[in-house]
């Protein structure tokens, strides 16, 4: 046993001595860290796809090898950015959730792109859908982060169960024809209880139900802090619809946990005829369906006024870090973020994976023409995006994820345990909104 | 000469409580095992059989699509499982180095303060791990190990419970035994090594268990201290095989489980006798 024992700690500490990086030792090429939330699936395939294709081509030209680092989900990557930065050990380049994107810019560690491009005489901002430019930290004439993989919410519904119903789902899905639907599409056993659920909304206040606000003409959250809607009585409305669908049994109350995946899972086993999801999750909601041999359906988010389409961007930028990093890195990360915003990526991030291409120019490439004449379901996220209405960017308010929480954990009340009235609910998100503004 | 038989009552007495017991266990065995059958076949099911309602209880069709797409899913599986061996093997081997000293130490020598100190490793046990995330990640920051292993390694090296328990073990040791091996000119390292280890093999083999398990599986950990994937272990890749944005593949999800949990089962398997010869000597001493 000894033996062994010693045997164990020479191989073990030899082995992880041997995995300490030589890397600080070598200075060519310039190595760029980026870190980011794409995990598996057709998400990582972007990934590598970006970061092999830039290695074998413009970083191999200039001396520049991108690292990915799958960090963690949206949350967990913000938390390690900033412990990293406190530490010193800043990434390079970051995919940053744009409803992160304030507290970087409050804690100044986003590298301002503009003066980079200018340089150059690249035009960052002309080729970019107008939409996407109002996030934080882009305005006056800064750019201190680019849309990387933007989502907006879309209808996915189960094309069986409509085409039984005789319900003929177009491009776009009003409230009224949201309702119509899902109260037909519900059925119950011989004991009352639900075997298929007409729809789901899931509790993502702020991605979702905020749209609503902005379609019936008021605002979720004012530039400078504050939401109108809890005077107006839009988000009344928008809380007493979702509960009363609720109520009457055929809109689903969300999951807790993976609420996505247990509606994709649903939708294709045939309990529920619809929800809404980002329209990231298309590309492998598509796949899935396809295995499972079920047709799924995809429309615009549904709307309270036809003539004032409102829905949320969702998604992440793509940023360089200030922080620890030397100007050479700086313009390293730039080439890759060149490399990222070119058409041909753009291209193969919406092909694979739901995302919206976010340049103007890509409706005039022709792969990607030609793709979107194959999969029409792969173009109503861009054209929600560029050609109806509005697409509303996540306003600049430092506090704004703060007060998002507070209408999550109040719908929880509201939708999952049902304990409180919209009027409540209302109440609850005034009362307690009140100190963050 | 006739057989003697309990009046019925008595029997009735006797079974009832004892069908009662049995019956508790049954249930309490299938709660445990069950998650381990439903995730072994789930792992050998068709993607369209792994999402079906009703469920099925047994593959109609065994498939090995879901280990196939594990190896497959563009995440280097071989590297996270080695990373995930190197670190257990050292986080155990340390362990001992540190543990076997410190609680022979604390059992059966006599030092100043040596009552505080072990207090101080019983306080130990009351700070959440959680407390010592960013502290640690920090000073690992600012000695630039941050990119190694060293963090899922070095922090670890002492662990407050298997002191404590090895202490527990070494005190009932008679000291006599002690005495006589250093008549016989024993030092201090013989003893230890020669004399109370061997001794107390169930319970280091307990405390190995503990830590094997703890180490193989632990998640956050790694979470906060790695930030490249050179660097990640197998809890992380298995996370990673399920997307908040993209749904669950239930079949692949349960192929890359059956790899984080095997090895975990065989060993238990092996040292379940004593783990369990590790608790009941003590309890009954």
């Amino acid at each position: 046993m000894k033996k062994m024992t010693a045997m164990l700690l020479t191989l073990a500490l030899v082995l992880s001595m041997s995995l300490v990086p030589a890397a600080f030792a070598e200075a060519e090429p310039i190595t760029i860290q980026f870190w980011h939330h794409r995990g598996s699936g057709t998400q990582y395939e972007c990934v590598t796809h970006a970061v092999e294709g830039f290695n074998s081509t413009v970083g191999q030209e200039l001396g520049i090898v991108v690292e990915e680092s799958y960090i963690g989900d949206y949350v967990q990557l913000f938390s390690q950015i900033q412990l990293a930065v406190q530490s010193g050990e800043a990434p390079n380049v970051i995919s940053a959730a744009n409803t992160y994107t304030p507290y970087m810019l409050e804690d100044d560690i986003l590298v301002d792109m503009a003066p980079l491009a200018a340089a150059e005489g690249y035009d960052i901002t002309g080729n970019l859908m107008d939409w996407l430019l109002e996030i934080g930290g882009n305005t006056d004439g800064q750019i201190h982060s680019l849309p990387y993989c933007r989502s907006t919410p879309l209808f996915y519904y189960n094309k069986a169960v409509a085409e039984e119903l005789g319900i003929e789902i177009g491009e776009m899905i009003t409230i009224d024809e949201l309702v119509a639907f899902g109260e037909a599409a519900m059925q119950t056993d011989e004991n009352g209880n639900v075997t298929r659920y007409g729809f789901e909304i899931f509790n993502d206040f702020g991605y979702y139900n905020a749209a609503w606000i902005y379609q019936l003409g008021s605002e979720y959250m004012a530039e400078g802090g504050g939401s109108p809607s809890l005077e107006d009585g839009t988000m009344l409305k928008v809380l007493t619809d979702w509960r009363d669908w609720v109520d009457a049994g055929w809109c689903r109350v969300f999951d807790a946990t993976n609420p996505g995946d247990i509606a994709q899972t649903m939708l294709i086993s045939g309990e529920l005829a619809s929800y809404m999801n980002s329209s990231a999750g298309l590309g492998n909601l598509m796949l899935a369906a396809e295995e499972a041999g079920v047709e799924v359906g995809v429309a615009m988010f549904p709307t309270y006024d036809p003539d004032n389409h409102v829905a949320e961007i969702g998604g992440a930028n793509i940023a360089i870090v200030s922080a620890d990093n030397s100007e050479e890195e700086i313009q390293a990360s730039w080439e890759f973020i060149k490399y990222i915003m070119s058409d041909e990526e753009q291209y193969f991030n919406a092909m694979t994976s739901g995302y919206v291409a976010c340049t103007k120019s890509i409706a005039e490439y022709e792969p990607m023409i030609e793709f979107w004449n194959e999969n029409p379901e792969f173009k109503v996220a861009y054209d929600q995006m560029l050609n109806y209405g509005r697409a509303q960017e996540t306003p600049f308010v430092a506090v704004g994820q703060d007060f998002t929480q507070i209408c999550w954990d109040t719908v929880s009340l509201l939708i999952a345990e049902q304990s409180i009235t919209p009027e409540e609910a209302v109440e609850m998100i005034t009362t307690e909104s009140e100190d963050i503004w | 000469m006739e057989k003697l038989k309990l009046p019925s009552a008595d029997r009735v007495k006797t079974r009832v409580p004892q069908l009662i017991s049995d019956f508790f266990k049954i249930v309490v065995m299938l709660a445990f095992v069950f998650p381990f059958y439903w995730m072994i076949i789930t792992a050998f099911k068709t993607y369209p059989e792994s999402m079906q309602v009703p469920p099925t209880m047994w593959p109609t069709e065994f498939s090995l699509e879901g280990f196939y797409a594990t190896f497959n899913s563009g995440l280097s599986i071989p590297r996270y499982m080695l990373n995930t061996v190197i670190v257990t093997a050292s986080v155990i081997c340390l362990q001992l180095v540190v543990m076997v000293p410190a609680a022979y130490a604390f059992a059966k020598r006599k030092f100043p303060l040596s009552g505080l100190a072990f207090g101080v490793v019983l306080v130990a046990f009351m700070i959440p791990q959680q407390l010592t995330y960013i502290p640690v990640y920090l000073m690992m920051a600012d000695w630039r190990l941050i990119s190694s292993l060293w963090p899922q390694i070095l922090p670890l090296g002492a662990d407050a419970f298997g002191i404590f328990m090895l202490r527990q073990s070494f005190k009932q040791i008679p000291d006599e035994i002690i005495e006589s091996a250093k008549l016989d000119n024993a030092n201090e390292l013989q003893v230890m090594v020669q004399i109370m280890l061997p001794m107390c093999k169930s319970a280091m083999i307990t405390i190995a268990m503990f830590s094997f398990i703890g180490t193989w599986n632990s998640y956050f950990w790694p979470l906060v201290m790695t930030n490249n994937d050179l660097y990640r272990p197998l809890t992380l890749a298995i996370e990673r095989l399920r997307d908040a944005e993209v749904g669950i593949h239930w079949n692949t999800l349960m192929a890359g489980n059956c790899l984080l949990v095997v090895p975990i089962l065989v060993v238990f398997i092996f040292a379940s006798r004593k783990i369990i010869e590790g608790f009941t000597y003590r309890g009954v001493k």
